[in-house]
C-alpha cells in the first residue's frame, strides 16, 4: 500500500516499521511509503494523525490495445 | 524590395551573425525564362531546373541581395534539408514541417517510463543517455511496448521516423515483461526522471477508471510537473464508455492524450471523459491506430513488419507522439513552462467537431503549436503523402501563396 504522510519521510519510516509494517520504498515526491502490512497493521496505520492517506498499491499497465490488427478501429 | 523576394527563414538567417557565410538557395526567376538567360553571380555553379524556372547554388548574404535585386529573379528560398518519413501519423500531425524550421528536439531530454527499451535498435543509436531499472529484470525490454513508445517519441530511422528523431532519451523501466507494474514503481520512476533534470515525461500507462485525480500516482504527476517536467500521459484504452479514463490520465496537470486514426476519427477505445470530478478529459487526441515503430528484438508485441518494426494501436502510441510535439517545441521554445507548453497544444489543436469529453481540445497540430496560431476548423485534413518531401512541399506551397 501507499501510505502518504505528514512531515519527515524518515521518521514516518521509523515509526511504520515500529508498528511492525515493512518499508519497500520511500517516495520523496509525494512525502509518501511503500508499506506491506497485514490488514490489522494497515488499519492501526491509518489511524495514526501523522498519515494523510492510505490506499492500495494498484497495479497498471500498458495502454496498448490488445487486440489490434490491420484495421482502422477509428470511428 | 529586393528583401521582399528573400524568403522570412532566409532573411532571418542571413541577419544571423552565427549563420554559416554562405546559404544553400534555390532562386526561382520569372516564368520561361530560357536557362542560358538565367542571371548568375560570376562563377558560382548552379544546379539548374528545367520542372520550373528555378536553380539552386550556395551564396553569400551579399551575392543573395545582389540576386533579389535583378529584375529576372521573383524569389529566393532557402534550399532546407528534407527527410524521408513513410509512416503516415508524423506527417499528418505536421511534425516534418518544425523539423525543416530546424527543430528536431536535438538534445531535449525526454524520458520514457515504460517497459524498458531495445538499447541495440539503430533507430537509438547514441542518443539513450541514461537507463535505470526499477523491476528487477534489468532495463532492456522484454516486453516491446516501450522500445515502440520511445521510437513514436525519438527514433531516428529513415521509415519510420518519430517526432522528435533528435531528442536524448532517459529510460526507467518500471513495467515488467508482462506489461503491468505497481503505482509505486512508476512514481519512483518518475522520481528518477526529476533527478536526471529531463523536461518531458511520457507514460503510456494507466489503471482502471474512473478517478478523480487524487490517488498516488496522480498527484505524483501533477508534482512532477510541479518540477518543470511536462508530463503526456494516456488516457486509457476503455472507451467509448464515458468516464473510462484512468489513472494516471485523470491528474489535473497532466497532457491527458486520447488516440484518433489518421482521418481524424477518434479511436472507439479511447476513453472518455468527465473524470469522477467532473473535469473534461481528454486534453488532446493524437494518433493512435496502427502505428508503426520500433520492435524490439525477440518480442512480438503488435503486428510485426520486419525485424526492426511492428504496428500497435492504443492511446500508448498517441501518447508519445504528444511528447514528441512537446519536445521539439521546448527546443524552439524553451522557455516554455509545462502549464503553457499543454494550453499551446491545446489551443492550437484541429477541433473535430465531436463532443469534447472525447476529443478533448481535439487533435494537437505541430505547425499551429509552433506558430502559436489555432488550427482552423473544417473538414478532416488528407492524409499527407507516404515517402514525403513535406517540409519542401510546404514551403513551395507558401511560396506560391504569396
Amino acid at each position: 500500500m501507499i501510505v502518504r504522510v505528514r512531515g519527515d519521510l524518515g521518521s514516518a519510516a521509523e515509526r511504520v516499521a515500529s508498528l511492525k509494517a515493512t518499508v519497500i520504498r520511500r517516495l520523496a515526491l509525494i512525502n509518501a511509503l511503500v508499506v506491506s502490512a497485514s490488514a490489522e497493521t494497515a488499519e492501526r496505520i491509518r489511524r495514526e494523525g501523522w498519515v494523510v492517506s492510505v490506499e492500495p498499491d494498484r497495479k497498471v499497465s500498458t495502454q496498448r490495445r490488445p487486440s489490434e490488427g490491420s484495421r482502422n478501429d477509428g470511428r | 524590395m529586393t528583401d521582399g523576394k528573400i524568403n522570412g527563414a532566409l532573411l532571418a538567417a542571413m541577419s544571423n551573425p552565427a549563420s554559416p557565410p554562405e546559404h544553400r538557395v534555390i532562386v526561382r526567376y520569372k516564368p520561361d525564362l530560357a536557362i542560358t538567360s538565367r542571371p548568375l553571380l560570376g562563377s558560382i555553379r548552379a544546379r539548374h531546373f528545367s520542372l520550373l524556372s528555378a536553380s539552386a547554388m550556395c551564396v553569400s548574404s551579399e551575392q543573395a541581395r545582389l540576386l533579389a535585386a535583378d529584375p529576372a529573379v521573383e524569389t529566393i528560398w532557402p534550399d532546407l534539408i528534407v527527410h524521408t518519413c513513410l509512416d503516415l501519423s508524423v506527417p499528418h500531425i505536421r511534425a516534418p514541417q518544425v523539423w525543416a524550421a530546424g527543430y528536431a528536439g536535438e538534445n531535449v531530454p525526454v524520458a520514457v517510463i515504460d517497459t524498458g527499451i531495445d538499447p541495440s535498435h539503430p533507430d537509438f543509436a547514441g542518443r539513450i543517455a541514461a537507463m535505470e531499472d526499477l523491476t528487477g529484470e534489468g532495463p532492456n525490454d522484454n516486453h516491446g511496448h516501450g522500445t515502440h513508445v520511445a521510437g513514436i517519441l525519438a527514433g531516428s530511422g529513415s521509415r519510420y521516423r518519430g517526432v522528435a528523431p533528435r531528442a536524448l532519451l532517459y529510460i526507467a523501466k518500471v513495467l515488467h515483461g508482462d506489461g503491468s507494474g505497481y503505482m509505486s514503481e512508476v512514481i519512483a520512476g518518475l522520481e528518477w526522471a526529476v533527478q536526471q533534470h529531463v523536461k518531458v515525461v511520457n507514460l503510456s500507462l494507466g489503471g482502471v477508471g474512473p478517478c478523480d485525480g487524487t490517488d498516488a500516482l496522480s498527484t505524483a504527476c501533477d508534482a512532477a510537473i510541479d518540477a518543470g517536467l511536462m508530463v503526456c500521459v494516456a488516457a486509457g484504452n476503455y472507451g467509448p464508455t464515458a468516464s473510462s479514463v484512468g489513472p494516471p490520465g485523470c491528474a489535473r496537470r497532466v497532457l491527458t492524450v486520447g488516440a484518433s486514426g489518421n482521418d481524424d476519427s477518434i479511436a472507439s477505445f479511447s476513453a472518455r471523459g468527465p473524470t469522477a470530478d467532473g473535469r473534461v478529459k481528454p486534453d488532446v487526441l493524437l494518433p493512435g491506430v496502427n502505428i508503426a515503430s520500433c520492435r524490439a528484438q525477440g518480442t512480438t508485441m503488435g503486428t510485426p513488419v520486419d525485424a526492426l518494426y511492428t504496428r500497435a494501436s492504443g492511446t500508448s502510441m498517441a501518447t508519445p507522439h504528444a511528447a514528441g510535439l512537446a519536445a521539439i517545441l521546448l527546443q524552439a521554445f524553451p522557455e516554455l513552462s509545462p502549464a503553457q507548453l499543454k494550453q499551446r497544444l491545446m489551443t492550437t489543436a484541429v477541433k473535430l467537431g465531436q463532443d469534447e469529453n472525447a476529443q478533448g481540445s481535439g487533435r494537437a497540430d505541430a505547425v499551429s503549436a509552433y506558430q502559436g496560431t489555432p488550427s482552423q476548423p473544417g473538414p478532416s485534413p488528407h492524409p499527407s503523402p507516404p515517402g514525403c518531401l513535406v517540409g519542401l512541399a510546404s514551403l513551395l506551397s507558401r511560396a506560391h501563396q504569396r
